[in-house]
């Protein structure tokens, strides 16, 4: 067991210092020793001898996610891969570019823009996030109902695996059929199947022009049900719009107090982008459909505005505060707004949030530790009945004592036989994912 | 690494037919000569001979047939349309083929969910009609539509022309229920998104039916467009054509198709069925711009700007529905249109980055002479997949010989060039030989530790996708190599 073993630097890692040992430490849980590899076959070269060590590994990039997941069991080991920075090969004319996993998503974006592209992910974290543990947490933000979700804009990976197995799968091109798509299985697998090393991404033009009209209902008007009915109305027409999002009083409360000039109360969020004529269609289409459900419409950004509201509409749904929990909510993509109005008499106070067209709703209520579990049974039921799930995507470490912030998957054999394949010394992140792996 | 080890030996087909017959009935299991040949071959060029064919018609009798084949320890070959290319529907191990052609219900419509739920036999076209009404669309549109079923294209993770905007099937698939090979059925994905654990759909997705067999299947539908333009742009030279595409790409518009044809291609479809495309053009490009009209019309100004400035010779817009129907319906017989320029060819599926299409173009061009070969080349230019058909005529003794020197040398320019095998045809048995061009022996030792995790006994499809020692399959004897792409 590595208690027993003597604490001293290796050729793949430096035993932590005190400072160190700090800032590396996740729910109270320190590691013993820490790695900075500085190229994937370094990565390899940890990993393997990690595994043949007994030592937990737990991959971190910027560690801004570290609190998602359960407890990890073990953790030996903090192996960073902020050394693994790098746009490898950037093609405008493609637009396709592969960067090493490490690379600062907010660096890649800028580079991408002064081309005029980006990479269509706007998560939370953003600004400090790495491109790999973006795609290893699989997090997506406002625009993923025009765009989809990393599984959507990744096109192939190098991934290093606990044996020291590098390997690769997809491509670098848009379009590729050739062997498995291991790639889309690393999305959000937190690192727990091997870590990723290198990534080939597909981007998108900027729009030409973005508009943010804000919906809101004036007080004779139950809001949810008829922004309901202006996101099933508008989902089915083929506007191309850029995200569609719902705020509740207090989330929108968030916004105006990060500065942003919105209106009070409830909000539909409608995110108008491309050509300016496009623009103009979709900004009447949103005008219209709110106006027949008795919703005011204003616009309340435009151009980068428009990025930098959207931008803060992903970081609202981060914890503000400690005793904050974040609750991940997904329902079929039509009960997104009756699920949200549920929400709104479940859990009074709380913000909440949701990918209106994407049956996305992230709750974010103020609970004390020993609240967190019997109100995450009580919602998991609930999502239980309408073909949803809930993730605990943050809470305090210890509500998690006796909790699975995950709840129970589909073909848990084969997600225990794929650890099993893919990291049998259970050397990636013991214990933090699903089913206890 | 090679699956025949894990094949057990010793087959009782008779009990195992007699058992089949119990579960689908006796006119649902073929065994005759005749009947098992119509199952040995796709649209490709490989063909084996198949042993026993059964038809399912619901989830409880495929459970019951893959139990039933997983017990007797022989292959099981899921086969939709049978319209793939590569040759990923042939019992190459021989083995019971798994016909769809009677799982074919549309389980469930869900147009506030922007969903369906098919059985795999449904096909493509069929659930296209069916949600349309409801101004709703499956985007891929594999041009062997109106036959390829919804179960083949996940499994070969179909493309089309117009995947181009909206994504190949990968992107549209919500979940499914997947049958293992010993008949458990489990759940992948779903009507939420999501799901927490592994993404498990998206593995399975252009997995060849290697993972197990895809039983019904949950899709995304999107809104049909409102309006659509239709172009057509002539260049006199395929390199300036090629340069084009890269334009149009870099500029920000997304057509919604984005297809190049060469100059013996235009001959050969202008021939087969005069749509009007220009027969001296040494290239041209039709694009397709749509969404909303203000969409199409303003994509549709950007790109003949773009044309323009690119040097295009002359550009047609369609005037009418009945015209761009004709330039479609051109394109997408191009297939058939081949042999009015040679006996045989052989269609190639291959991807390279957008911004070397000149380049690539020209090395095709530049290896088919220095084989002797002429070649007729379509591109779905707009993600880069090339698709150059190799014409020859097989009563020549070292044709096909030469054709596969030429494919070879084609697909390594793709590879040179930072490409794939294939796009959207898939590895099947017929890119066997060059994967592991494309993939380390570390690549494909851990994409077979995945397949293990599903399918221990390598029962499901074998022989395909993953090289193998040595290859049980021939060149099968028709006389014209057909293939619709």
């Amino acid at each position: 067991m590595s208690n027993d073993r003597r604490l001293s630097d290796g050729p793949n890692w430096q035993v932590v210092s005190f400072d160190e040992a700090v800032r590396l430490a996740v729910e109270g849980m320190a590691p013993k020793f820490q790695a900075a590899p500085l190229t994937p076959e370094q990565v390899a070269a940890t990993l393997r001898a990690a595994a043949a060590e007994g030592l937990a590994v737990r991959p971190r990039g910027a560690g801004t996610k570290m609190s998602l997941g359960n407890r990890s069991t073990r953790y030996d080991l903090a192996l960073e891969t902020g050394g693994l920075t790098s746009v490898l090969e950037y093609r405008p004319d493609d637009l396709v570019a592969v960067a090493l996993a490490g690379t600062p998503l907010a660096a890649a974006q800028a580079l991408f823009a002064e081309y005029g592209q980006w990479l269509a992910l706007d998560p939370p974290y953003a600004a400090t996030a790495t491109i790999g543990g973006t795609l290893a947490c699989n997090q997506s933000g406002p625009h993923r109902l025009r765009y989809g979700t990393a599984r959507d804009l990744v096109l192939g990976m190098r991934v290093a695996y606990a044996d020291g197995t590098l390997a690769r799968s997809g491509a670098k091109v848009v379009k590729n059929v050739a062997g498995y798509d291991l790639h889309k299985m690393h999305v959000g697998a937190l690192g727990t199947l091997g870590v990723i090393v290198e990534v080939a991404l597909r981007l998108h033009p900027l729009p030409a022009e973005r508009r943010v009209l804000a919906c809101a209902a004036p007080s004779d008007i139950a809001p949810w049900p008829a922004m309901a009915s202006v996101v099933g109305g508008l989902l089915r027409l083929p506007l191309g719009l850029g995200a569609i999002e719902a705020l509740n009083r207090e989330a929108s409360q968030r916004l105006a107090a990060a500065g942003f000039a919105v209106p009070a109360g409830e909000l539909l969020l409608v995110v108008c982008e491309g050509h300016p004529a496009v623009v103009g269609r979709q900004v009447d289409e949103v005008g219209r459909a709110a106006a027949a459900t008795g919703l005011r419409t204003e616009e309340i950004a435009t151009g980068d505005g428009a990025a930098r509201l959207t931008a803060a509409v992903a970081e609202s749904r981060t914890p503000h505060g400690a005793d904050e929990t974040v609750l991940k909510l997904s329902v079929p993509l039509g009960d997104t707004l009756p699920a949200l109005a549920e929400l709104v008499v479940a859990l009074p106070g709380a913000p909440l949030i949701a990918h209106a067209g994407s049956g996305v709703v992230h709750a974010l209520p103020r609970l004390a530790a020993a609240e967190v579990p019997p109100l995450v049974d009580q919602l998991r039921a609930w999502a239980r009945g309408r073909d949803g799930y809930l993730v605990v995507q943050h809470c305090a470490p210890e509500a998690k004592i006796g909790l699975d912030v995950w709840g129970s998957v589909s073909a848990p054999r084969l997600v225990r036989g794929l650890k099993t394949a893919l990291d049998p010394t259970s050397t990636l992140n013991p214990g933090r994912f699903v089913e206890g792996l | 690494m090679g699956n025949e080890a894990r094949m057990p030996a010793g087959r009782d087909l008779r009990t195992l037919a007699a058992e089949l017959a119990a579960i689908v009935g006796p006119d649902r299991v073929l065994s005759d000569p005749y009947s098992l040949s119509l199952y040995s071959y796709d649209g490709g060029t490989d063909a084996a001979a198949s042993e026993l064919v059964v038809i399912p018609e619901d989830g409880a009798q495929l459970a019951a047939v893959m139990a039933a084949v997983g017990r007797a320890g022989v292959a099981l070959i899921p086969r939709g349309g049978g319209t793939g290319l590569a040759g990923a529907v042939i019992p190459c191990e021989g083995g019971v083929t798994i016909s769809f052609a009677r799982l074919r219900r549309i389980v469930s419509i869900q147009p506030e969910h922007l969903t369906a739920r098919v059985e795999g036999g449904v096909v493509n076209l069929q659930l296209g009609r069916a949600v349309a009404p409801l101004g709703l669309q499956f985007a891929p549109d594999p041009s062997s539509q109106a036959a390829s079923t919804i179960g083949g294209n996940t499994a070969m993770n179909a493309g089309g022309p117009h995947t181009l905007a909206y994504g190949v099937t990968a992107n549209h698939i919500l979940g499914m229920k997947l049958f293992l090979a010993d008949g458990e059925a489990v759940e992948l994905g779903g009507l939420a998104p999501d799901a927490p654990g592994y993404d498990l759909t998206s593995l399975a997705v252009g997995s060849e039916g290697t993972m197990g067999v895809a039983g019904e299947i949950q899709v995304r539908l999107i809104p049909r467009p409102e309006a659509v333009r239709t172009m057509v742009a002539m260049f006199s030279s395929v390199e300036q054509c090629a340069g084009c595409v890269g334009a149009i790409i870099q500029s920000g518009v997304i057509p919604a198709a984005l297809e190049m044809m060469d100059n013996n291609t235009i001959r050969a479809i202008e021939a087969a069925t005069h749509a009007g495309y220009p027969v001296e053009a040494e290239a041209v490009l039709l694009i397709e711009l749509e969404g909303i009209s203000e969409a199409a019309e303003t994509g549709l100004a950007s790109v003949i700007e773009i044309c323009n400035r690119a040097g295009a010779i002359e550009l047609k817009v369609a005037a009418s529905e009945a015209e761009r129907a004709g330039l479609w319906k051109a394109r997408k017989e191009s297939g058939g249109a081949m042999g009015r320029l040679a006996p045989n060819y052989y269609v190639m599926d291959g991807v390279v980055p957008r911004n070397t299409l000149p380049q690539v173009l020209a090395a095709v061009e530049r290896i088919a002479a220095e084989h002797n070969l002429k070649v007729a080349t379509l591109l779905h230019a707009g993600d880069g997949n090339i698709h150059p058909a190799l014409l020859f005529d097989s009563d020549q003794a070292d044709a096909i010989d030469r054709v596969r020197a030429a494919g070879a040398e084609i697909l390594q320019v793709c590879l040179d060039y930072g490409g794939s095998i294939t796009g959207e045809h898939g590895i099947g048995v017929e890119k066997l030989d060059v994967v592991r061009r494309m993939f380390s022996d570390d690549d494909l030792e851990i994409m077979l530790r995945v397949r293990d995790v599903f399918d221990p006994r390598r029962r499901c499809n074998p022989g395909k996708l993953f090289p193998t020692p040595g290859r049980c399959i021939e060149l099968h004897g028709r006389s014209l190599i057909e293939a619709h792409w």
